[in-house]
């Protein structure tokens, strides 16, 4: 699954980021990683937001279908 | 005095501005830094006899040099032209921010921890405990509040104590996982066999750097380690092992376990955690305000009301500016100067007079934009208005952040050029100010009421919509073109951080807006004058020479350059010395075949109808519409910019399709 198919509301864990070092690197750094939890507040249509470290994130769908999740 | 450099690092939207506001005032002064695009803010404040400077370095999450502003803010770091760090640190995101601290410590920095919106932490569910963060990350660390004004002067006192060494930070070395420790070790040895007297960097950081695979770092490596070959087979081996065991490649597992240790140093500075409702009003407003269906009537609706505000406050200040410097002061002028040569009451008239009015115009509308522009940032919405059109921009090479400067740009170029500040990354802020003149603004309205009036009073509207179509696409088009040539998709925001929604800090806004319009008048207001007094002259000499007429030197240019417009359909050089006066502001273009048909505006109608055919009028306002933007708009630019280069190519590029763009359309319509 994808943060882009996640229902809002629901908490998920981060598997796996597809992209270059650049993309991984600054996402890391706001904490979404491989291993992070995180819930998704909004998903499609529109951007997904997400909740890490206390902040929200808006990541496009672009993106969003590059990060593979799973349900917690 | 002694002087001491201070330099402000952190993420974006922590309150560096604010911080910068509060210590510095108004002392701001706006540039760029050398040879790039992005904005350098340095500001100036006295204390206890010494001169404070504070240098603001771009916002950013990591210190990589995957990004301009990331590399802008590594280079200066690196070359240690400062006195003190300060690490401002949002005490309400307190372990994400303390991923660049670590990376920080990490190059050897040991900054002064500013802890900003101390007073947020009352809405927060937990209170912080200094001394323990300070024992851990072995730093100073102060508690201030930029917008309430508190812990200033404990925050000066700390700069001047670790300037003058009377204070020294011991600072803490991270440590990770022995996993990722004994890969780093393993590296520094491989290092140290072949490392010169005079290498630059701290070996740790050398190391982990090259681990997190750092464009810049390796091209380090590989130019001068003659083992740079053996020392990446190294690193690759670790990666294997890593992602056989963690899943994970090596620099997203370093970012992992910097972010995990930044966490857990926050933790230990955290006292009276409270559970609060994970679920926040706040939730439900981006629900509905970035969902395109219910997101975008907002958004059109407040951009209607910013324009509407904008324009019906400045309409009155602006005629009341024109007729001041057209009318009341000319004619106090020609009183006083009675008898004086004609030539002087003309250069004073219509060249100084004229030129210091072409700056003043833009004052109100100026002024008026920016403060709503910073109350539409401090409240939160332009983060979520760029999220809203981020999908869509990002088909044209651009992010969402770019729509806000491009819609502005209808009302006027000029104040979209500046809008662009509020976007991150460097280089899609210069892909973005140099599509705005493509924009439609409501200066060459006029010219096109005329002609429209003129020439097809029956479908005026299709003609218009046409026009405004024109220039949109084009801005869509180039925006894809320089985003291919200059490489901007990887620099495209990934993620679009939505800060909580407040009220303005209307202290913070007010001395903004006037650094901005004191920014405005003195470099980009100098370059409006200049070229308003040399238009004049071309159209006042050879003296003796009726204004602007046949016999002066803009009518000679007129008449060299017809051969270039005839094959738009344009046979007169009266219309060609118009567009020459139109750099000043497009809608001069309307006033100055007025008085050069001797016409005035009123029945212009009818002397067009004779030099124009509908299908070179159609040219005309094409050309009107493409050919290079107004003189504001190019200083804009170049003060943005930070070079004469890019409003350069701007003008050639577009005359050149100006005039491709009239001639066909000239052709086509002859060929219907
Ligand atoms: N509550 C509170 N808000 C602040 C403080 N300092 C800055 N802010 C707000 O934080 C946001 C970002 O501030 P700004 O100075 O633009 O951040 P920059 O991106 O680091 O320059 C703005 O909305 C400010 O009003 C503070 O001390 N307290």
């Amino acid at each position: 699954m994808t943060l882009y198919e996640v229902k809002e509301g629901s908490r998920v864990k981060i598997l796996n980021i597809t992209g270059g070092h650049g993309v991984k690197n600054r996402l890391a750094a706001i904490g979404l990683f491989p291993g992070a939890e995180v819930k998704v507040v909004k998903s499609p249509p529109g951007p997904v937001i997400v909740e890490v470290a206390g902040s929200r994130v808006a990541v496009g769908q672009g993106m969003a279908k590059k990060v593979e999740v799973e349900r917690l | 005095m002694r002087k001491i450099r201070v330099a402000l690092a952190g993420n974006p939207n922590v309150g560096k501005t604010a911080i910068m506001n509060a210590l510095a005032g108004t002392s701001e002064k706006v540039g760029n830094w050398p040879g790039v695009t992005v904005q350098k803010k340095v500001g100036k404040y006295n204390f206890r006899g010494f001169e404070v400077e504070l240098i603001d370095l771009p916002g950013i999450y990591s210190l990589t040099s995957y990004t301009l502003e990331e590399r802008v803010a590594r280079s200066f770091l690196l070359k240690g032209e400062y006195d003190v760090v300060a690490d401002v640190v949002d005490v309400t995101l307190l372990g994400r921010n303390l991923y660049l601290t670590l990376e920080l410590l990490e190059m050897g920095i040991k900054p002064v921890i500013v802890l900003n919106k101390i007073d947020e932490l009352e809405n927060y569910g937990y209170t912080i405990d200094k001394k323990a963060l300070e024992e851990v990350l072995k730093l100073p660390v102060v508690e201030v509040s930029a917008v309430k004004r508190k812990g200033l002067e404990e925050l000066s006192e700390t700069f001047l104590r670790v300037a003058t060494g009377d204070l020294k930070p011991e600072g803490f070395t991270p440590i990770y996982s022995e996993e990722l420790e004994n890969a780093i070790s393993l590296i520094e040895m491989k290092l140290k066999e072949e490392i010169g007297e005079n290498f630059p960097y701290r070996l740790r950081w050398f190391v982990i750097k090259l681990l997190e695979k750092d464009p810049e770092i390796i091209d380090y490596l590989k130019e001068n380690f003659k083992k740079w070959k053996k020392i990446l087979k190294e690193i690759e081996k670790i990666e294997e092992e890593i992602k056989r065991r963690h899943k994970s490649d090596l620099p997203s597992f370093i970012a992992r376990e910097r972010f995990l240790l930044a966490s857990r140093i926050a933790t230990a500075g955290i006292r009276n955690i409270v559970e609060l409702p994970t679920e926040k009003l706040s939730d439900k407003i981006d629900r509905v305000i970035t969902n395109p269906i219910t997101g975008m009537p907002i958004f059109f609706l407040i951009m209607w009301l910013v324009f509407k505000i904008t324009f019906d406050l400045s309409a009155p200040l602006g005629d009341l500016i024109d007729t001041l410097f057209s009318d009341v002061l000319p004619s106090l002028v020609e009183r006083a100067l009675s008898g004086a040569p004609p030539f002087l009451i003309s250069l004073i008239n219509n060249g100084i007079l004229a030129g210091i009015g072409a700056v003043m115009v833009f004052l109100p509308v100026l002024a008026i934009l920016y403060f709503l522009m910073s109350i539409l940032e401090d409240t939160g919405y332009m983060a979520r208005a760029a999220a809203l059109w981020d999908n869509f921009m990002r088909l044209f090479g651009l992010s969402g952040s770019s729509v806000i400067p491009m819609i502005l740009g209808f009302g006027c170029n000029v104040p979209a050029v500046y809008a662009t500040r509020a976007m991150r990354s460097a280089k899609q802020k210069l892909i973005t100010m140099l599509v705005i003149p493509w924009v439609s603004c409501s200066a060459r309205l006029p010219v096109y009421a005329v002609f429209t009036a003129a020439f097809f009073s029956k479908n005026q509207s299709l003609v218009l919509l046409s026009l405004y179509g024109l220039g949109i696409a084009l801005a869509l088009l180039f925006a894809l073109i320089l985003s291919r040539v200059m490489g901007a998709r990887e620099e495209c925001e990934f993620f679009i951080e939505l800060p909580p929604y407040k009220l303005p800090a209307w202290s913070v806004v007010i001395n903004q807006t006037w650094i901005e319009v004191r920014e405005f008048i003195f470099k980009a207001g100098t370059v409006i004058f200049a070229v308003s007094v040399f238009i004049w002259a071309l159209a006042s000499l050879p003296p003796g020479a009726p204004y602007a007429g046949e016999s002066s030197i803009v009518g000679h240019f007129g008449k060299l350059l017809l051969p270039i417009f005839e094959p738009l359909g344009i046979t007169d050089w009266k219309p060609i010395v118009a567009l020459i006066f139109g750099a000043l502001a497009k809608e001069v273009v309307v006033g100055t075949l007025g008085a050069l048909y001797g016409t005035g505006e009123e029945g212009l109608e009818k002397a067009l109808a004779q030099t124009f055919t509908p299908e070179s009028a159609l040219a005309y306002m094409v050309f009107t519409l493409l050919y290079i933007p107004c003189i504001a708009t190019i200083a804009a630019i170049k003060q943005e910019s930070g070079t004469w280069r890019y409003p350069a190519l701007l003008i050639a590029v577009e005359l050149t399709v100006a005039w491709t763009a009239a001639f066909a359309v000239y052709r086509l319509t002859l060929l219907v």
